[in-house]
């Protein structure tokens, strides 16, 4: 069944809201990880990563690219 | 399966600029910290409100979903052995918890009971949330056990929940929406909770409007579960998420997707 132009306007725009949400849950997890890291005495881990401009954040817990 | 947690670089072995030595600290610290504090959730609303169906919907958990009356009536802090599902860290065991009072509302002897137990448990957890059902008009018993679990509503997060079915139903399997018409109600629904919940707690709160069995701004609803969650203790969250937008997409229209989320 094919959709009219507002109904694929609708789509669109619900999709781009579940995603913004989505990839905005992920920028509060990492820094919230960053945070944790110093917490529990890894600090140095933390400064590392920051050096590697979260590659490593991402690789880590396979977060996605933002 | 989302194609968002397909990511074959993050299961690598080594993980670049870390040695295997520190992709050990960080997991051992992970272990350590979240099995003597597992991650836990407390979920308050009225008996079939859908609330374990909800937790269920994000996290894939297999809680109870009673559809004619409460499975129990017992208030049940439910822990739920789990795996870090992304990453190098992935398959790392971890425990989720889940608080709830499945029977809260169905009878009026056992609700003290329950408030209390809630009292007692949701100081221990990371983050509460407080649903309602979208054609449950009268809300008087939830506004009545907001009072009384006052010194939480800080960090609750109110959500609608069961969207799908508001009048006049006719919802579109085809795009997986709201109709127009429903789109509109639900948004009425939205303000008149927000208006009630507000009576109560002293301001206007965010209320999330979603579908758990149909996937509908799960992502939003997640978004503020994480955003009310402790700063350093989000990100478990993430790791135990088990559903993405896309997995509720119909096949037909998977081509209307944000370019960069096929990217992943």
């Amino acid at each position: 069944m094919s959709l009219t132009e507002e109904e694929v306007a609708r789509v669109r725009r619900q999709l781009e809201r579940e995603d913004y949400y989505q990839r905005a849950a992920v920028k509060k997890n990492q820094s919230g990880f960053m945070r944790w890291l110093g917490d529990v005495g890894l600090t140095f881990i933390a400064q590392k990563i920051m050096g590697l401009l979260w590659s490593a954040v991402k690789a880590l817990f396979g977060l996605s690219a933002l | 399966m989302s194609v968002l947690r397909r990511n074959p670089a993050a299961d690598r072995k080594s993980t670049e600029g870390l040695t295997e030595h520190e992709i050990q600290l960080v997991k051992d610290a992970f272990r350590s910290d979240f099995g003597r504090r597992p991650p836990t959730i407390g979920v308050i609303g009225v008996s079939g409100t859908g609330k374990s169906s909800t937790i269920n919907a994000m996290f894939k958990t297999t809680l109870k979903v009673g559809h004619t009356r409460a499975c129990t009536k017992e208030f049940l802090a439910t822990d739920m052995e789990m795996k870090i599902l992304k990453g190098p860290a992935k398959d790392e065991p971890v425990n989720l918890v889940v608080v709830d009072a499945p029977g809260l509302g169905e009878d009026i002897s056992k609700d003290p009971s329950y408030l209390e137990q809630y009292q007692e448990r949701l100081p221990d957890c990371d983050i509460i949330l407080w649903i309602m059902a979208a054609r449950n008009r009268a809300v008087s018993l939830d506004q009545q056990y907001l009072r009384q679990l006052g010194r939480f509503h800080e960090r609750m997060v109110f959500a609608v929940n069961q969207v799908d079915i508001v009048h006049p139903m006719d919802w579109s399997e085809s795009t997986n929406l709201p109709s127009m018409e429903m789109e509109d109600n639900i948004l009425d629904i939205v303000r008149d909770r927000a208006q009630k919940i507000g009576e109560i707690i002293g301001r206007k709160p965010l209320v999330t409007p979603f579908s758990a069995a149909r996937g509908y701004n799960l992502e939003a609803l997640f978004h503020a579960l994480i955003a009310s969650a402790p700063e350093t203790r989000k990100f478990v969250f993430d790791l135990l998420k088990d559903f993405s937008y896309e997995d509720f997409v119909p096949v037909e229209l998977t081509h209307l997707i944000p370019a960069h989320a096929k990217e992943q």
